[in-house]
């Protein structure tokens, strides 16, 4: 298997295949960051795609290539945070185009939305749970549970070592207990 | 218990132990502990018990990744990379759709069983709107004309055209702008203009692709704008059911717009009053569209996507057989991506819907798969062994003086020798097995 560096120098030179061989191998991280960044499911789809485009455009500037996804992550996260400062991202797909859409439509959180609607299953609400985690646990879970990568995969997209990941994934599932035993009571 | 900072280094190994990273030492560590250790016995078990949970949740976003994947390789512009230079929102989506274009044509040179789009390329296409694939007649009332005729593929569909299926055919309509439109039995359409549409009678599934017009489809007395991706629209017992299965829509009824989301419904009646409620299924709510998938193929993503989806599902006490008749209900399209899914790593994490999904490939498998059968008779699980082997009698009349119950259990020794005279069988009778294509 090409390592990201040899990948990424052949999409330099012109092989297209090269490039979608990076896109396969890292949308599961970058969709993970993403939908752990905004806690929206349908949001991270539209960041995600427009992170692995951006990495296209920007694959000159890469210095170091066989750094390829932990830089590729680092746009993942500028792009969501433009998205969480904005409120208004087109990735909340069609908003810029609908004529006489109102913007204060998509920001309504889905628990606005849910009030009206019946009580979510179990499945349902572990991941809302989840998605309601702090920031480092939420992560670390949220990349875990999407491709089930290595601990040492994980440290790389996270910028932390692998020790780091296995207390970040145990302390997200502990507090993630804590909450579903107290909504049972 | 008081918790102490042991407990809490002991937790660390129970993850690492649940996520197949813990050495043999510490494992060891651990399994001392844990019979001294009510609490830890109890991490232990809520840990164990929340994971399924979360495996079972994210198993349909597997799907997601591949949808993100393929989406964001169809908007790359050009063969190379540009070095460093930051690209405009409208200039992407320019790019995207000759890069779509592109997609398109190698996708049907690769001999899919689908259609070109004729006519303009490109986001500002006049309609952009042809039939891709059909079970049974499609027909066209062009604008001004009196007959319904047979739609012909690969023909863009002028703005002001009338379409519609019998109550035998299914449809798939693909529109230059990269979006996806599903006609069910007996639905009519109009064509109003680019990314316009009426449906008139019957049901309607769509993905959405971005545009530089509204995607909007008008019912009696609703207007659907769709803000991203997948949504279902169907007419039952005289309301209009708007499902939307992934993204989200406005739905304007009355002069007021509601947002639906992603595995949401809402329900509106000929009077105008929407009720919103969660979708049961979302896996089961567009199942009609499979029929459209088996045409494209077993190795198709989205057919893999969809079974993936159903499997996780299976389990769920309240809804187990629907799922599974979903998938049954595919017939033999259905056995390859099944045994794809049972070869795949990711499925090891997973082994109730590993086993669930080799029961049903078994069940169902057809001659040609008599060497992916033999090979799972050698499988780690159990539950495997013994599908395959109860195909392989089903398929041969051969049994090797074994018992589903001899191929379940621990005993290789047992089997092995039965697994060595199938080899065998293999290599000398390779008429009778049928390669798989």
């Amino acid at each position: 298997m090409s390592s990201d560096g040899t990948l990424v120098r052949e999409a330099l030179a012109g092989c297209g295949e090269a490039y979608g061989t990076l896109v396969h191998r890292w949308t599961g991280r970058v969709l993970a960051l993403c939908h752990a960044k905004t806690g929206q499911a349908d949001a991270a789809e539209d960041l995600a795609q427009e992170t692995l485009v951006r990495g296209y455009v920007g694959l000159g500037s890469l210095e170091d290539v066989e750094k390829f996804g932990a830089w590729l992550c680092g746009i993942a996260r500028r792009v969501c945070l433009d998205w969480l400062k904005s409120r208004r991202r087109s990735q909340v797909a069609f908003s810029e185009v609908a004529a006489d859409w109102d913007p204060a439509d998509s920001l309504a959180g889905p628990e606005e939305e849910v009030s009206s609607v019946e009580q979510k299953d179990e499945v349902e609400k572990l991941l809302s749970e989840m998605e309601g985690l702090p920031g480092p646990y939420r992560e670390a879970l949220m990349l875990y549970y999407y491709e089930e990568h290595t601990y040492r995969e994980l440290a790389e997209v996270l910028g932390v070592s692998p020790a780091t990941v296995n207390a970040r994934l145990t302390k997200g599932r502990a507090i993630l207990r804590r909450r579903l035993s107290a909504t049972k009571k | 218990m008081r918790q102490t900072m042991d407990c809490e280094a002991y937790w660390n190994l129970i993850s690492a132990r649940l996520d197949g990273e813990i050495r043999p030492e510490e494992k060891a560590q651990l399994e001392s502990h844990l019979p001294d250790c009510a609490t830890c016995r109890a991490v232990s078990d809520a840990f164990v018990q929340q994971d399924q949970g979360l495996r079972q949740a994210f198993a349909p976003r597997s799907a997601a990744v591949r949808r993100v994947a393929d989406a964001a390789l169809r908007q790359l512009p050009g063969s190379r990379p540009s070095g460093g230079r930051r690209r405009s929102r409208v200039s992407l989506l320019v790019a995207g759709a000759a890069g779509f274009a592109a997609a398109w044509l190698v996708a049907f040179l690769s001999g899919l069983v689908e259609f070109p789009v004729s006519g303009e390329r490109g986001a500002s296409a006049p309609t952009g709107l042809a039939l891709a694939l059909a079970i049974d007649p499609v027909e066209v009332k062009r604008p001004g004309g009196a007959a319904w005729e047979k739609l012909a593929p690969g023909d863009l569909i002028p703005a002001g055209a009338r379409l519609r299926t019998g109550p035998a055919s299914l449809a798939e309509l693909r529109g230059t702008d990269g979006s996806t439109i599903r006609l069910n039995r007996s639905t009519e359409i109009l064509v109003v203009g680019p990314r316009r549409y009426e449906l008139a009678r019957g049901q309607w599934w769509s993905e959405v692709a971005r545009g530089d017009t509204p995607f909007e489809v008008q019912l009696e007395n609703a207007v659907v704008a769709a803000l991203g991706t997948r949504f279902d629209i169907a007419h039952e017992d005289g309301d209009t059911v708007v499902r939307v299965l992934a993204g989200a829509t406005r739905v304007s009824v009355e002069g007021s717009a509601h947002i639906i989301r992603g595995g949401e419904m809402a329900r509106i009646s000929p009077a105008g009053a929407l009720t919103r409620r969660r979708i049961d299924s979302i896996a089961l709510a567009s199942g009609w569209v499979h029929e459209l998938l088996v045409l494209k193929g077993e190795e198709n993503d989205e057919l893999a996507g969809r079974l993936e989806e159903l499997l996780a599902s299976i389990g769920r006490a309240k809804m187990s057989k629907l799922y599974e008749d979903e998938i049954r209900a595919l017939g033999t399209s259905c056995v390859r991506p099944l045994l794809s899914y049972v070869r795949s790593t990711r499925s090891l994490a997973r082994p109730g819907e590993r086993a669930h999904a080799a029961h049903i490939a078994c069940d169902l498998a057809p001659k040609s798969a008599i060497r992916e059968l033999i090979q799972l008779l050698a499988d780690h699980q159990g539950d495997v062994r013994a599908a395959a082997a109860r195909a392989l009698e089903r398929l041969t009349g051969i049994d090797r003086g074994l018992s589903e119950e001899d191929w379940k259990g621990h005993d290789w020794q047992r089997c092995e020798a039965g697994y060595v005279e199938w080899l065998a069988w293999l290599a000398r009778d390779k008429e009778k097995s049928a390669t798989p294509p």
